[in-house]
């Protein structure tokens, strides 16, 4: 019997290890998503591969681009960005300011919420008061919380007077998340699927797909278009590229950089790009760890390769950043401030024999293996700092583990991307200090730059904020507290019979949704 | 003798053969990896994604790195990761099923029902909570996948030592006055030994791809050290562009199971009673001695 068993016992298992080498190829190919064609003229199915679930949508939270996306079709703030990135007026139909320091907004007429409610001039007050509850943990809290008092004179007339003037107000309000929700449903559990925008949530499927349908009361009288969107969640990247190059999605977000060559040959699609992301590393500046000193940040500014990390890392659909993170087309894009930091190793070895490492040292690489061009910048660098001396030990955990150990500084030296919340410098407290918790570099609380990014938010002359963030910018390159690795290409994939569409350049890259409200596929 | 005789013959059949052929190769390049790889496993380079040449055998990938040699070098990881977790999994295995066949009661009932609480843990959940409470690295991966894999071998040898303990021979050492120590360890466990060996062959197979397969999770072995599965996790992100990283990874971790499954078939025949016989002997059914 034993012998028999024996038999039995080592067949079975011979046959279950050939099948699970089997499947750990396999898995590396991906696979089809299923889903209905969306073809039809005005009207029918938009199908979309999301790169994420999204399993409770809270609007005004940060919670990813995936996140974004729902909130720009469901939602709509007093203001939103059109498809060159300009601030135009969505729920109010019009609003001026004094001094940047007192904003009206007079709503459009007869608005109203997906479950038919009323949205007056109460529900805007209610929905700015709760971004300003630290307790929400709302992503416009920075700015909510300098609203000294809101008025509402009548229905449809909201004045917001701000503690400071603000020159950046309005371009956070324009981001997805300063959506306003019915006041009757603020502070309740559960996702906020209802708002007044051009899609109303119709089901979600956790892990599976999010539905939404046209919203007959929609403010724009002829749109949206389609009669439903469809977004599926293909979190993995290899079967998102796939559900578009078969035909199965007709579009989808965050196209994998490996595949753009293939997109872009495909004459049934369009890859359209945009340089919106960007990866940089931060440092741990507390007094234990060897990066407190400014000049080993610098040394590790001069030493890194961006061009490798842009080759490595984002398989060559970048573009490296020797500079401030400040788009070309920012009005307050400063060329002196754009290339600061060359690969100099001599230099770099310099600055860290100053410092008192004539022999390098020890330190701790925090990053993550769940995104690979994650994993691969922290690779990248390393094999740079390597050469200065600078040994790097690597931590690569999940991804939510990164982000607690970033927010707890558990790190010497931190590979993160992100992304500037509006095209306004004034998004950069979000990376330069405490407030931005895990985007920040680790204890760096540094008084010139509060005070920098508090006088280019108060300034309310063009020249004179530029001249402030060109300061600012000076000052951070040579703190170094952060240094910018790569611009990280961001692309949606769709089908050319899709119109109307727009990619929303730059940092705004993710608040493209908004346009989904004119898209329709073509009319033959 | 006999049985390394019998070993030797099953190795005559292209198929067992071509498969030690291929393993001797692969701990011959693994222990030589540092004289034998072209390159450095670990250095950048600045031909990316190249295809394979006369100086990159199998190419390079996304940094550069020359993939020949990190094949071999992370051969050396892999095999010593599977080859300690299985060594240690026998080690536990066999001393639990000695301690669960030969004693009655609370011990028997200690080691029996131990391991049937590790049998109910699913691999991969079990080693993801280690790791995610001790760390990564290969010292990690050998303890977790050690205990995960012992009882297997616990199962094999308490069997054998149920049946052994009652045969003649076992009986007649114990009335010539052995002490019981020396008729467990120099009677009863010879005996038991052969099917714990084909056990130990299908482990190695076994430990060989969850520790890749924890590799490719980011839980194995921390890069840029290689490692088979690390190599297919980073070949799965280009591989619509360049499929030679996925492509030799994964085969090398295909290949190299596959040849540890044929072998560890072949030394189960090669091991078993009935068939240590003459070859084509007609074969007698079974006895059903029951465990």
């Amino acid at each position: 019997m034993q012998n028999h068993s024996t038999t039995g016992n080592g067949a079975s298992l011979r046959y279950g290890v050939l099948a699970l080498s089997a499947t750990l190829v396999l898995s590396a190919c991906g696979s089809n998503a299923e889903g209905g064609d969306g073809d039809g003229q005005g009207g029918g199915t938009l199908t979309f591969g999301l790169d994420s679930d999204v399993p409770s949508l809270v609007t005004p939270q940060n919670q990813g681009s995936a996140s974004m996306m729902l909130n720009s079709v469901l939602h709509r703030g007093l203001v939103m960005y059109d498809e060159s990135g300009e601030i135009v007026p969505a729920l109010a139909e019009e609003f001026e300011d004094e001094d940047f320091q007192t904003y009206t907004f007079h709503l459009r007429e007869g608005l109203t919420f997906h479950d038919g409610t009323d949205l007056t001039s109460e529900d805007v007050k209610a929905t700015l008061e709760h971004l300003a509850d630290p307790d929400t943990v709302a992503k416009l809290y920075p700015v909510a919380q300098g609203i000294e008092s809101i008025e509402t004179p009548d229905e449809r007339t909201v004045i917001v007077h701000l503690e400071e003037p603000d020159a950046a107000f309005l371009s956070y309000l324009a981001d997805v998340s300063g959506a306003i929700l019915p006041s009757e449903t603020i502070g309740n559990d559960g996702p906020t699927y209802v708002g007044a925008g051009p899609f109303q949530y119709v089901s979600y499927e956790e892990g599976s797909a999010f539905v939404v349908q046209r919203f007959e009361d929609y403010y724009e009288d002829e749109q949206p278009h389609f009669d439903e969107i469809e977004f599926q969640v293909l979190p993995d990247q290899a079967a998102r590229d796939n559900a578009l190059l078969t035909g199965s999605a007709d579009m989808i977000s965050f196209v994998g950089w490996t595949n753009y060559a293939q997109v872009e040959a495909n004459d049934g699609l369009v890859l359209d790009e945009t340089m919106g992301p960007f990866m940089y590393l931060q440092f741990n500046v507390e007094s234990d760890s060897p990066f407190s000193d400014p000049r080993v940040r610098q040394a590790v500014a001069y030493a890194v390769d961006r061009e490798a990390v842009v080759e490595s890392a984002l398989g060559g659909e970048g573009a490296p950043m020797y500079g401030m993170p400040v788009p070309e087309d920012s009005e307050f894009y400063n060329p002196d401030l754009d290339k600061w930091y060359e690969q100099d190793l001599d230099r770099a070895r310099e600055l860290l024999a100053e410092a008192g490492y004539p022999d390098g040292f020890t330190a701790r690489m925090l990053s993550s293996s769940q995104y690979d061009f994650h994993q691969n910048t922290a690779l990248s660098v390393q094999n740079d700092l390597e050469q200065i001396g600078i040994e790097l030990e690597m931590n690569l955990p999940d991804w939510p583990t990164r982000l607690d150990l970033g927010a707890e500084g558990e790190y010497d030296i931190a590979v993160y991307g992100t992304v500037g919340t509006t095209n306004d410098p004034a998004w950069m407290d979000q990376m330069l200090t405490p407030a931005g918790a895990q985007n920040a570099p680790y204890g760096y609380d540094d008084e010139t730059v509060n005070d920098l990014l508090d006088k280019g938010r108060r300034a309310s002359d063009l020249a004179e904020r530029q001249e402030v963030y060109n300061e600012l910018g000076e000052y951070i390159l040579e703190e170094a507290p952060v240094i910018g690795l790569a611009w990280r290409s961001q692309a949606y994939g769709y089908s050319t019979e899709l119109e109307g569409f727009a990619h929303i350049p730059g940092f705004l890259t993710f608040t493209s949704g908004y346009t989904l409200d004119q898209a329709h596929f073509t009319e033959e | 003798m006999n049985r390394l005789a019998a070993f030797l013959r099953e190795l005559k059949s292209p198929g067992n053969f071509l498969a030690a052929l291929f393993l001797a190769l692969l701990v011959a390049g693994a222990l030589l990896a540092p004289w034998l790889a072209p390159h450095s496993p670990v250095a950048h380079g600045n031909e990316r994604l190249i295809s394979p040449e006369a100086d990159h055998l199998l190419g390079t990938d996304q940094f550069g790195r020359d993939i020949f040699s990190r094949l071999i070098t992370g051969a050396r990881v892999d095999l010593l990761v599977s080859f300690g977790a299985a060594a240690l999994a026998a080690v536990l295995g066999v001393v639990i099923g000695l301690i669960g066949g030969t004693t009655k009661g609370f011990p028997r009932m200690l080691a029996m029902r131990g391991i049937e609480v590790i049998l109910a843990f699913p691999p991969i959940v079990f080693a993801l909570l280690v790791v995610t409470l001790f760390g990564p690295g290969s010292l990690t991966l050998i303890l977790t996948m050690g205990i995960l894999f012992a009882p297997q071998f616990a199962r094999v040898v308490y069997g054998e030592v149920l049946t052994i303990s009652n045969l003649e021979y076992v009986q007649a050492s114990r009335v010539m006055g052995s002490s019981s120590l020396r008729v467990l360890f120099l009677v009863i466990l010879p005996g038991a030994l052969p099917p714990v060996l084909v056990q130990l062959s299908m482990t190695v197979a076994t430990s060989m791809l969850l520790s890749s397969g924890l590799s490719y999770l980011g839980l194995g072995v921390v890069p840029p050290t290689p490692s088979w599965g690390g190599m297919i996790a980073e070949g799965q992100a280009i591989m619509m562009t360049s499929p030679g990283l996925l492509f030799f990874s994964s085969a090398a971790v295909v290949a190299t199971v596959l040849c540890f499954s044929v072998l560890a078939d072949a030394l189960e025949k090669s091991l078993d009673p009935r068939r240590s016989r003459k070859r084509g002997a007609v074969r007698q059914a079974p006895k059903a001695t029951v465990a």
